[in-house]
Formats: structure tokens, sequence, C-alpha cells
């Protein structure tokens, strides 16, 4: 008997754990650890802004800015010159609702062709779903070798 | 009370060959699609199915093996669905729902009833559990496969959740999904498919005929005598 209200009270333990383990609030999600060449010598980001960051549940945050994929792009990624490329933004979950993406102005719903030395303007709208603090910033994930084609 | 301690363990097993195997293309609408979700996912989820059924049919003539893997897979990838997909990261269900395998268990537990034969069941069976398995499973799908307009172009709903919901780094191009080329037989990707799915669910079925053989409880002391 003591047996079973150990074994209860272990998995008590381990749902209160589960329970505390949810994802409130990220401050960020391990930009940090990524090799230097990536940070470094693949894409350059400027004039990052974002339209708001305090949203109530369905309002709207326009997040724009431009990226170049640098002439410095490393040769061990995506063989050496990326020829498609995504833009989204990372996000602890589907915290946000993505309803509009242009890249260099265009409807721009899934990746792209791209180049090295490209720029290319971005403008992606996101609608708050999930109440509290998130972490959320633009990100690229270039196709990792240009057979990956569609 | 043996069979439901053992369920969890049956479902477990099930769905990790399931996750292995057949994983990425179960996870979200998007990905459910019409040439490798019904190709991969039957192969990958007769083999548990096809053990409990050795072992069942054999030990107690019960033609209940595939049914009772399909409600065991049931309830433990929809634990994991709800606890890991809605609790933890709040995806919307109806955009990471599972597929069900319940309707195919029955059927292929019944062409194990009626043919008595395990050969038979691996021939016949196989083929119904590919074929029950797209033809459940579709109903369910065909609302998201419906076309919309989204960001000026012709998308699927299940194309507009995938992108709408934010899977960090997880661009549309990792999926290996409909290639054109089959579509050059009448453009009837799914037929083709079905074939494809139907001929290697044999395979996974022997797969799993040889763990519960080998591997399943019931035989152990048969197996332990031996060596």
């Amino acid at each position: 008997m003591r047996r079973w209200i150990l074994m209860a009270l272990v998995a008590l333990l381990g749902a209160a754990a589960m329970t505390g383990l949810r994802t409130h609030s990220v401050s960020a999600h391990g930009e940090t650890a990524q090799e230097g060449f990536v940070r470094m010598e693949a894409l350059g980001w400027w004039d990052v802004k974002f339209s708001k960051s305090d949203l109530t549940q369905n309002d709207n945050m326009t997040v724009s800015g431009t990226a170049k994929i640098l002439e410095t792009w490393p040769s061990n990624m995506s063989d050496g010159a990326p020829k498609i490329c995504y833009f989204t933004v990372v996000e602890p979950g589907a915290r946000f609702v993505l309803v509009d993406r242009k890249i260099n102005g265009m409807p721009a719903p899934q990746s792209f062709f791209c180049s090295k030395g490209g720029v290319y303007n971005f403008s992606m709208t996101l609608r708050a779903r999930d109440p509290g603090s998130w972490h959320v910033h633009p990100t690229s994930a270039p196709a990792p070798r240009a057979s990956a084609s569609r | 009370m043996f069979w439901i301690t053992a369920g969890f363990v049956v479902g477990a097993a099930a769905n990790i060959t399931h996750l292995l195997f057949a994983g990425d293309w179960d996870f979200w609408t998007d990905w459910k699609d019409r040439q490798w979700w019904m190709t991969i996912t039957p192969f990958a989820t007769i083999i548990i199915p096809s053990a409990l059924q050795y072992i069942q049919w054999r030990a107690w003539r019960f033609p209940t093996g595939a049914t009772y893997t399909a409600v065991c897979l049931f309830f433990c990838t929809w634990i994991g669905r709800l606890v890991q997909w809605k609790f933890f990261i709040n995806m919307p269900i109806n955009f990471v729902w599972s597929a069900t395998w319940i309707p195919a268990g029955i059927i292929t537990d019944y062409v194990l009833l009626k043919s008595r034969s395990f050969i038979l069941t691996s021939l016949i069976g196989s083929a119904t559990w590919t074929m029950a398995f797209w033809m459940s499973n579709y109903i369910m799908l065909l609302p998201f496969l419906q076309p919309t307009k989204f960001m000026d172009h012709t998308l699927t709903v299940a194309d507009v959740q995938g992108i709408s919901y934010i899977r960090a780094q997880t661009p549309e191009y990792l999926r290996v999904i409909e290639h054109g080329s089959l579509r050059t037989f009448l453009q009837e990707t799914q037929y083709v498919s079905l074939a494809f799915g139907t001929t290697l669910c044999v395979f996974g079925y022997w797969v799993g005929q040889f763990i519960g053989r080998r591997l399943s409880v019931w035989p152990i002391f048969r197996y332990l005598k031996q060596y």
C-alpha cells in the first residue's frame, strides 16, 4: 500500500513539474548558441522595425526591415550560395498568426528564389493570438542545399 | 486488467514506430499529402498491429490485435498532441490532429478472422489496412484541401494553416511531398501511392510478424527453452 501511495506521489510530482514547464515568457531561444560564422558572415540585417510592442488579442503588428545575403556567406552552408530563401519570425509556439508577408513588395506566402549579395526588403504582419510576453524577431532559413528545391 | 496495462506499452511502441518512419507527414494538415503520407504511414503503422495480431490470435484466438493496437495508438497519440502541441505551444488542434487507424484495424482483424491465415492477412489485410487508412482519414482531411485565396495566391486551407501558424525554421521546402512525376498516371496520384503503400505494407506486416514471433512476451518461454 505504501508503495502505491509513493508511486502516486511521484506521478503527481511529475505532473506538477510538467505543468510548471509550460512556457509563459521566453527571453531568447538560443541565438547566441549559433556558430560565429552563422551569426557574422551569413546575413546582414538593418532597419528592423516593430510597429508595436504592446498589443491586445487580434491586434496586428508589422515587422519590417532589410536583409542582405552577404558576400561572405560561408562555403559550408547551402553549398556556398543559397538559392532558396525563407523569411519568417521565430516565436515560442504559435503565439502570433502570420497574416501577410511581402518580400521586395511582392506577396510571399512561402519561400522565394534568392542569391548571394541579394538585398531583400521584408514586411511581415502578425496578429496577436496568445496573451503573454513573447520574444519575437525576424529570421531567415535558406535551403540547406541548392538541390533542395521543389 | 493485463490488456489495459499493456495498452500503454503497445500504444507507445506503435507511436514510436510511427514517429520514426512517418511522423513528419502526420504532424500538420498541410503535410498530410497524397503521396508520402499514405505510402509511408500504413507501412510504419502495420508493424506493431501485426505483432499484436500474432500474439492475440495464437494465444487466445482473438482477432483483435490490430484494433487493440489502433485504439492504444489513438490514446497515446492524442495525449501527445494535447500535451505537446496544444498545451505547451498552443497550436490549434485542427492543424495538428492525428490520423486514425481504428477503422483500418477493425477491417484487418476481420480479414484475419475470416481467413484464419497470417499469409492471407498479410496480402489482403495489408491492402485493406492501407485503403481503410486513406479513406477514413480522407474524410477528416478533405475540408482542409479546399482552395482559398491567401496573400494573392491560390492555396489550400491546409497551406494557409501551415503559413499562418508559424513553425519557426520550418519552411515549406523541408517537406518532401507530392513531387510531380506521379501525376503522369492520369493525374491520380493517390491511387498509385495506395498501390505502392499496399506493397510496402505487406513487407511491414512481416516485420511485425517477426517481432511477434521472436520478441513478444507470449512465446518467450519457448524462446528461452530453445536457447
